[in-house]
């Protein structure tokens, strides 16, 4: 079975590094679930030998969209194009976060734009109390705010330098207004992650975390993004990106 | 003109095209078999097996380099028993042939495993002499004439099925090597495996692969293959099975006119899933547009300068 290509219908400047792109894929936008990617490709010519993993930030009808920061030669490849012209994207991939009917009160915790793959799952995860946590280095990084203030979940947000509201970690912001969540769920840098995990272990609470590795095939045949949990070597594309926090052993990642 | 022949004899085994997936990117067939018909394929070169199963190295397992990929896996495999209870069926159901990858650190783990899937419906073995990405054995076997000679005799006594060995390029002269697996009685040669290579994060100073070093393929290396495989060519008279970056039709051609008689795709899987499905599809009708009936008149029909 082909895939169909997906037509860039919008390019929104976030700020000096991301860009927004509304893409028109009705079979990937009908099918992604929150938390689950899609393997793009940035250019036509073969200097570049990988698709570039990037988390998918919401759905709507035939549309979806996804927010990549321009950081090295595949995403400025991919800021060369225009709308009206079609990506090569394969997806939705890898399993996302999931919601029990249980779960009632649920907690985001985001790190920077680890919130991007959070961002779907408060839009989806419906009659719930949701606090939504997101940490940022500075005002001029904020982003995506007000999108997560309309699902009526509770924002808290914290700065790295002080310049919005909370003056440090969004991991210690998280822990002077935390509940007794039935879920949280977890993405940003590995040291934030590794933290978040740590607290929930300690108060008991229940949690997904999305890990981010470097990736191959995105598909589970090439077997590059390796990462350790108590069922053996599971791999990032396939397994993942999100796991349940009782399963990975973030530590051991950080340790290198 | 009735359609090309594109039907490859290896050994006694025939593929009913010269297209094969190279071992260890593209799994056991099933994450690609959602993208195409795996029927279509001459071949299947799965994962590279080891007598017990293995974990890998660990991440990061890639990186990305100018066109091209180094990679670390270190043979993350379930081991060659998982490998028949799960896979096997798996693979049984379609036309395409099964090829074994298998690595060993011993002669010995070489001929436990082909004893074990001799009488499996696995099709062709390909001896794999050459991981660069585990520390013992496998690559050291493949760095010497006497080691290639040595390991190739002593599995083709046993092997019920055709052995293909699979050579590294990181070596000195390999022709010579090339000869020791035809001497031991190899029934093709697949050539090449990844060149040995490293990068580093100028930030950290740090090789991006945890193992340091990594297996570099893709478009890249496809230079060196093409030579290798011509230089092989002119020294042994079984087949050779050339691989290295091949993305579309004209690489293809090239590998064919150089010497070989069935090509391995695998990297560039990674950015085209349906890599192979072209590249079938254009190579018959290449052959038809010029006239050729068989792909083999194309095998070692390089036109050297003087």
């Amino acid at each position: 079975m082909r895939h169909e290509l997906s037509t860039i219908v919008n390019i929104i400047k976030i700020n000096d590094f991301n860009v927004r792109l509304v893409l028109q894929n009705s079979d990937i936008a009908s099918k992604a679930t929150p938390g689950q990617f899609v393997n793009v490709r940035c250019c036509d010519s073969n200097e570049l030998i990988l698709r570039r993993p990037i988390s998918i930030l919401k759905t709507h009808g035939e549309f979806y969209d996804i927010i990549y920061k321009i950081v090295g030669e595949g995403t400025k490849r991919l800021s060369k194009f225009s709308i009206g012209e079609k990506l090569d994207v394969m997806g939705p991939l890898g399993k996302g976060f999931t919601k029990e009917s249980t779960d009632k009160k649920i907690a985001f915790i985001g790190g920077g734009i680890g919130l991007f793959p959070l961002v779907n799952a408060v839009l989806e995860f419906k009659n719930c109390e949701s606090d939504f946590f997101v940490g940022f280095k500075s005002k001029k990084e904020m982003m995506l705010i007000d999108e997560i203030k309309k699902t009526g979940a509770n924002v808290y947000i914290s700065t790295d330098d002080g310049s919005v509201d909370y003056h440090g970690f969004v991991t210690d912001l998280f822990i002077k207004n935390i509940k007794n969540y039935d879920k949280v769920y977890i993405c940003g840098p590995l040291l934030m992650e590794q933290s978040c995990v740590d607290i929930l272990r300690k108060y008991n609470i229940n949690g997904q975390v999305s890990l981010e590795q470097r990736m191959g095939c995105g598909i589970g045949a090439c077997l590059v993004c390796a990462c350790e949990t108590v069922h053996g070597i599971k791999h990032v594309c396939k397994d993942g990106p999100v796991f349940n926090i009782k399963d990975v052993f973030l530590k051991e990642q950080l340790d290198e | 003109m009735n359609n090309p022949n594109l039907s490859v004899m290896i050994g006694d085994v025939k593929l009913n095209n010269p297209v094969i997936t190279a071992s260890g990117t593209f799994g056991f067939g099933r994450e690609y078999g959602q993208y195409i018909d795996l029927n279509q394929l001459g071949g299947i070169a799965v994962k590279g097996l080891t007598l017990l199963p293995r974990d890998g190295n660990k991440a990061p397992r890639i990186a990305e380099t100018p066109s091209g990929i180094l990679n670390s896996v270190g043979l993350e495999n379930p081991g060659v028993e998982a490998f028949i209870k799960n896979e096997i069926p798996f693979l049984t159901q379609y036309d395409s042939k099964i090829i074994a990858n298998i690595a060993g650190s011993t002669v010995d783990d070489y001929l436990k495993m082909v004893e074990i899937l001799n009488n499996t419906e696995v099709d062709l073995f390909e001896i794999n002499l050459s991981c660069p990405n585990v520390r013992e054995g496998c690559l050291a076997f493949g760095s010497s004439k006497d080691g290639v000679y040595k390991v190739t005799k002593a599995i083709k006594k046993i092997a019920k099925k055709p052995i293909i060995i699979k050579l590294t390029p990181n070596v000195n002269d390999i022709t010579t090597i090339a000869l020791g697996a035809q001497e031991g009685g190899a029934d093709a040669i697949s050539l090449i495996n990844t060149i040995t290579g490293m990068k580093i994060d100028t930030k950290t100073k740090r090789p991006i692969l945890h193992n340091n070093t990594g297996g570099l393929s893709g478009p890249c290396i496809r230079p060196i293959a093409i030579r290798m495989v011509h230089q092989v060519y002119q020294s042994v008279d079984i087949p050779i099975i050339g691989m290295g970056g091949i993305t579309n039709l004209e690489d293809a051609l090239e590998f064919f006119i150089a010497g070989a008689s069935a090509i391995m795709i695998g990297t560039y899987h990674f950015m085209d899933p349906y890599v192979c499905e072209k590249v079938i599809i254009d190579l018959e009708q290449y052959l038809v547009d010029n006239n050729i009936s068989d792909i083999k008149q194309l095998t070692g029909s390089i036109i050297l300068h003087e």
